[in-house]
């Protein structure tokens, strides 16, 4: 486990099964009494059996956390934001073998992140109290050492994953990445068949053969699916392939601008959108997640229900991005970079940054009149690429909710 | 406040969160949990309803329903966490009092001293019991969530049990999901104070309110009618019933009472034993009590009244069958009787394969009725 001070909060988090948790108030004030007297009560038991906290705590363990609630007094946050990066996303190579049309990265260079800096910046991430680290390229797999990089982030008690277009898993990887403690690995198919497939991704064959040697095994899987225009219809498909295969999640992402497609072509149209959350409503069986850029669904399905902690764009809020050549994004599909060296002096004082957390009071076309503004912020990156603005507001989005008709 | 989430962070992403939003996964939390509290009946059946709404921002909804086991909560839960689910409604049972361990029952009366109200009452129980007879308590409770969209809330003021206060306030300020646990005004105070404080101590995140009777309290009204302490279990050492109710009667520590009317609810004096809590058991439906009505009907053969030596037969012939518990048993064995002035209970209990008698007394009489026996050489079993 970690735990993390955070102002008057402390965070805790569970590599093991994924859950983050936050407490405060009369309910940290419960765990500091269970930790210095040993009181016991329903709530406690809720925590070890959440395995938050362990049932046999030891003598370091109980230290650890109650200096971290004492931190929680002193500490303090940027604007909107943890006071370190909830998780980190690293791109370890921009090299990748497909050529898939929808693709945003740049992948004319071959650069691979060196070892000794990935081992840097973990440690770094380590010495911060960083939760998650999600690794992705370029695509991953065709680090030669990959299983070492995953080893040193667990090692470090940090939650690993990867996101790959499936090609180069092969079983006897995937065993060596088990060992390595990986938690999940999430594969990127756009289509039940290769046909819907080949609109916006190339690979088809490579993903369903990952797909097949993950269903075999105990590694917690996903498919990462872009919803698009030209694959929306399909979605029920991937959802019972999914579930076919005992997939543990799949995770729909926005369509994002790509250099080598037009945009508008494959944009969801409003119909699109509400074809696609109707069938979202109907699941069961499986997960759905929903990328941050898509919190509009969110939005949609809740509406004001939604707590902003698990909604809306978490760039510069809860995650920050490293590519191969160790700078630093808010966010992968941004063109922001940065040349700090400093991961802490980044997230706190990065003037990019602070931009993404001022939006609320900057943002300025149809998202500043909309009550899901505070819950959503539509997507940056596009914004950014589209209207070459971060603080431009979302065009025809099909959620919109005007204040004044509230 | 605590609040928790799972999943892992998947790069290209930006974070991603599940559709199945905390809240929702904290009601089917709350739901396993109260599911799993100890006063739950696992043998018996859950019953489901829900509504689910076809299409987003639809108007139209289906209304569907089901009925599960324990083990199928799972099965359950998915129902709960589907977003298009808009309404959900369960039923289950709580476990009579007479079958709770050990442990449970003393949790259960040590609730009594903190019911508000009821502070200076004597609690001098020696073996309470609930009211043995049809209008006893019920034990059915019901678990519901909802969106609310009307909001009371800016000027709410929580009434009669309220546990986290803070919580339940900035949650309805916040307009998330509401769960409301419903039950009859024959539902005992304290498993509603057992469930409501389980739950407020395992979810503090979550504010509880409710609980005032129709008197505007927790003692008076006609919710929370029914009462642990209402009743004294004195259990007979004899095994030879008949004899024994043949002696009781003799004495003049009995008289036999019938229920007459089109509910029953008419009390009457009569010369036999009369199966008070089987008076209609001629229209009981089968399917609603899983085949106990065609053993009782197929027992009795229309026959109410009894004689000493015929209700000694019936009450063989009851204990012979599986599928009533001990309390199906307590219950259909009994017989209403006036000691002195008030309407107690003749019955039998199972234990350990062997049947032996109960009287089941007003509380104000126990020690009463325990001398006469004792006069009567009528031993009793400690």
């Amino acid at each position: 486990m970690i735990y993390r001070a955070e102002p008057g909060t402390l965070m805790m988090f569970n590599a093991d099964n994924g859950i983050t948790a936050v407490v405060s108030g009369n309910e940290l004030y419960s765990l500091k009494k269970y930790l210095e007297a040993g009181v016991e009560n329903e709530f406690i038991y809720r925590l070890i059996d959440l395995k938050l906290i362990p049932e046999e705590i030891s003598e370091c363990e109980r230290q650890e956390i109650l200096k971290e609630i004492e931190n929680t007094e002193s500490i303090s946050a940027p604007l909107r934001s943890f006071a370190v990066p909830e998780s980190i996303h690293i791109d370890i190579t921009t090299f990748c073998p497909l050529n898939c049309p929808q693709c945003y990265k740049d992948t004319s260079k071959n650069i691979e992140m060196p070892f000794g800096k990935f081992s840097d910046i973990i440690d770094r991430a380590k010495a911060l109290k960083v939760f998650q680290i999600a690794l992705g390229g370029g695509e991953p797999l065709t680090v030669g050492n990959l299983p070492a990089f995953v080893k040193k982030v667990v090692s470090c008690k940090m939650s690993c994953t990867i996101t790959t277009s499936g090609c180069g898993l092969t079983e006897e990887l995937l065993d060596e990445l088990r060992e390595s403690g990986i938690n999940h690995i999430q594969v990127s198919l756009n289509g039940s068949t290769k046909e819907i497939n080949s609109y916006s991704r190339d690979g088809f064959d490579e993903a369903v053969s990952s797909l097949n040697i993950l269903s075999g095994s105990s590694v917690q899987f996903g498919i990462n699916w872009v919803a698009r225009r030209d694959n929306v219809k399909d979605f029920e498909n991937i959802v019972n392939y999914a579930k076919e295969l005992k997939a543990d999640n799949i995770n729909i992402l926005r369509y994002k601008p790509s250099v080598r497609e037009d945009y508008g072509k494959n944009l969801l149209t409003k119909e699109d959108f509400n074809l696609l959350v109707a069938a979202i409503r109907k699941v069961r069986g499986i997960k759905i997640k929903i990328d941050s850029a898509f919190s509009n669904i969110l939005c949609h399905i809740y509406g004001n229900r939604i707590n902003p902690i698990n909604c809306g764009c978490g760039a510069g809020r809860r995650f920050m991005m490293i590519d191969p050549l160790g700078r630093f994004k808010p966010c992968s599909h941004m063109s922001l970079v940065s040349e700090e060296q400093d991961m802490l002096q980044y997230w706190l004082n990065s003037p990019d940054i602070a931009k993404l957390r001022q939006i609320e009071e900057c943002i300025y076309g149809d998202c500043k009149h909309c009550s899901y503004l505070k819950v959503c912020r539509g997507c940056r990156a596009i914004c950014e690429r589209l209207q070459n603005d971060i603080n431009a507001g979302e065009i025809n989005c099909p959620v919109l909710n005007r204040k004044e008709m509230v | 406040m605590f609040t928790y989430w799972r999943g892992y962070e998947i790069d290209g992403s930006s974070t991603a969160y599940n559709i199945v939003v905390p809240q929702r996964e904290l009601i089917s939390e709350v739901l396993r949990y109260f599911i799993s509290l100890k006063i739950i009946d696992r043998k018996s059946d859950i019953f489901l309803s829900y509504t689910e709404r076809e299409k987003s921002a639809s108007k139209e909804f289906e209304c569907k329903k089901g009925k599960y086991k324990h083990d199928e909560m799972e099965k359950i839960c998915e129902i709960l966490e589907s977003p298009a689910v808009d309404s959900f409604f369960i039923n289950v049972d709580c476990i009579h009092p007479d079958k709770l361990y050990h442990q449970v029952r003393n949790e259960l009366y040590s609730i009594s001293k903190t019911r508000p109200g009821a502070e200076d009452r004597v609690y001098n129980y020696i073996n309470p019991t609930v009211s043995p007879f049809r209008f006893g308590p019920d034990l059915r409770v019901t678990f519901e969530f909802s969106f609310e969209e009307e909001q009371a809330v800016e000027n709410h003021e929580p009434e009669g049990l309220v546990f986290n206060r803070e919580a339940l306030v900035n949650n309805l300020r916040g307009r998330h999901f509401t769960i409301t646990l419903g039950c009859g005004p024959c539902f005992i105070y304290e498993y509603a104070a057992y469930i409501n404080s389980k739950l407020a101590e395992r979810f503090p995140e979550i504010g509880i309110d409710g609980g005032l009777d129709c008197e505007g309290g927790f003692i008076d009204g006609c919710t929370y009618s029914c009462s642990l302490y209402e009743y004294e279990r004195i259990t007979l050492a004899s095994e030879n019933i008949a004899e024994t109710i043949k002696i009781l009667m003799g004495e003049g520590l009995i008289f036999p009472q019938k229920n007459v009317g089109r509910y029953g609810h008419e009390i009457l004096p009569c010369e036999n034993l009369f199966l008070f809590n089987l008076y209609n058991v001629d229209r009981w439906l089968d399917e609603i009590i899983g085949g106990k009505s065609k053993a009782l009907k197929g027992i009795l053969e229309g026959k109410k009244e009894y004689t000493p030596e015929e209700y000694e037969c019936i009450v063989r012939k009851l204990s012979e069958v599986e599928m009533f518990d001990s309390v199906d048993f307590m219950h259909y064995c009994t017989c209403c009787v006036k000691i002195g002035d008030n309407n107690c209970a003749l019955t039998c209990i199972k234990e350990n394969g062997r049947v032996w008698m109960e009287l089941r007394v007003v509380s104000e009489i126990r020690d009463d009725v325990v001398n006469k026996l004792r006069l009567h050489n009528i031993s009793i079993k400690e």
